[in-house]
């Protein structure tokens, strides 16, 4: 079994629902964006790695651990 | 929660984006931990005074500065106050005569972003997030910069972030997204604001620079000083400075805020010194200026939970702030306004360890929370700026201040 990285951009303005070492289901929800959803859930089930804010775009860059 | 059959769809458009994402992410990470010395607070020195500053009667304004910390709520002011000067001192932004709060909610959600924040301190509207110096609609509105101008005054922006970020771009641009920061930049320039102070550098150079973050062949650069500006990348070439249109841009990114970059406070003293002496379009007599002022990375600080980076960040601000009060205790017609675009992180102030004077930070998110602001005024007017009031109700007051009307006002 291999395992991949799978990175996601979420809008940095609402609360994150995940943090570093919680195991997430594909579809889960990220953060408490209420007006939509779309990029604000996880394409894959795995853990999350790594979660960094990136101050240029405004946004938190999530690395899920998905086992392949 | 994401019904199930949408999931593949989401999962193809995370593949499509994670190249990208591998590609900006490093730098990104490595931007906010320059080579800063975050424990060295030494750079600042606490008020001595802590009584606030006089109440002034004069009612006529001819400045107005308008100081902008990013992600500031009122924790995150106590937190640097202690630290700077005790329980009993009291931070430059602390010391004035009129206070109040302000309730930040946007068009479409309780908890803004900088883009609908800095739009509604901007143009008197409430917007949607991400969108900037437009309506829901999409509908242009003028901003109360933009206003000003209009009338014949002198105009600047002065910022840590590049002055393509949010809260700048909402004063003198009109785009349905805080993306588009090329886009942004062209219209600061056509705007003709005289000063122009911050980072960003990459969005005024041709896709040809291999700096440039553009898609087109555009040197704003060029254009810029054609329009009659004089272009500045450095501290000392800024000390020379006798242009009344100033464009200076000290990274390609945000700035590092640690020499040998300029200070924001430094920065906001070299704006009041062109702005004043701009003259007014029927010759000598000096029109007055609009001057905005971010301290933008207290915002960044506290996304990542970082209670050093956010009394060092709050402390460079009030900085600005002290450079801006002292101009207008000199002058006696400059109204200063100092308040926040939202609050992030949630902080609140807990004992702190037995073994350390200092509160405890205690962070209840990462993200923007929706709890009111502070607002603080000093000079001609600030009296209106007293008691809780919308962000929006901010650029009407000093239109109404500055006579300009009708405001807010859709630009056709």
């Amino acid at each position: 079994m291999r395992t991949e990285e799978t990175i996601l951009r979420v809008d940095a303005t609402y609360n994150l629902t995940v943090k570093v070492g919680d195991r997430v289901r594909r579809g889960e929800r990220l953060s408490q964006k209420r007006e939509s959803t779309a990029l604000s859930v996880t394409p894959a089930a795995g853990v999350i790695k790594s979660i960094q804010f990136d101050p240029e775009h405004h946004e938190f860059v999530i690395v899920i651990a998905t086992a392949t | 929660m994401v019904n199930r059959s949408d999931a593949p769809t989401v999962a193809a458009t995370a593949v499509l984006i994670v190249t990208l994402v591998l590609v900006s992410l490093v730098p990104a990470a490595e931007q906010f931990s320059a080579q800063i010395k975050v424990d060295d607070l030494s750079f600042y020195q606490a008020p001595i005074a802590t009584a606030p500053y006089p109440l002034v009667n004069t009612k006529e304004i001819r400045n107005v500065i308008l100081c902008i910390g990013d992600g500031m709520g009122l924790s995150q002011i106590t937190l640097a106050s202690i630290k700077a000067g005790g329980l009993s001192g009291r931070l430059c932004m602390e010391r004035m005569p009129v206070t109040g709060l302000v309730r930040t909610y946007s068009a479409n959600s309780r908890v803004t972003d900088s883009a609908a924040a800095g739009t509604a301190m901007a143009t008197g509207i409430k917007t949607n997030n991400g969108m900037i110096g437009v309506a829901p609609s999409e509908q242009a509105y003028q901003t109360i910069l933009e206003a000003a101008k209009a009338k014949g005054m002198a105009t600047g922006l002065v910022v840590t972030s590049t002055i393509t970020h949010a809260t700048p771009a909402s004063f003198a641009s009109h785009v349905t997204s805080r993306a588009s920061e090329a886009a942004i930049a062209d219209q600061l320039i056509a705007n003709g604001v005289n000063v122009l102070f911050g980072g960003g550098r990459k969005y005024f150079l041709p896709k040809s620079d291999p700096n440039s973050a553009r898609k087109d062949d555009k040197d704003l650069i060029a254009e810029a000083r054609q329009a009659g500006y004089t272009y500045v990348t450095a501290d000392r070439k800024l000390r020379s400075i006798r242009s009344s249109h100033v464009l200076g841009l000290f990274q390609f990114d945000a700035l590092t805020t640690a020499p040998p970059e300029p200070s924001l406070a430094s920065l906001t003293r070299k704006a009041i010194q062109v702005l004043r002496k701009v003259k007014g379009r029927s010759g000598n007599r000096r029109p007055g200026f609009f001057l905005m002022v971010e301290g933008s990375q207290i915002d960044w600080a506290c996304h990542q939970n970082d209670p050093k980076h956010a009394i060092r960040q709050t402390l460079l601000f009030d900085q600005a702030v002290q450079a801006a009060v002292d101009f207008a205790l000199r002058d006696g017609h400059t109204l200063v306004i100092v308040t926040a675009d939202h609050e992030t992180g949630g902080l609140t102030l807990l004992e702190g360890s037995k073994t350390s004077a200092e509160p405890g930070a205690n962070w209840s998110t990462k993200g923007h929370t929706g709890t009111p602001v502070p607002i603080g005024a000093m000079g001609p007017g600030a009296a209106v700026f007293a008691g809780l009031q919308e962000n929006t109700d901010i650029p009407k007051k000093i239109a109404r201040l500055l006579g300009i009307a009708p405001f807010p006002r859709p630009i056709e």
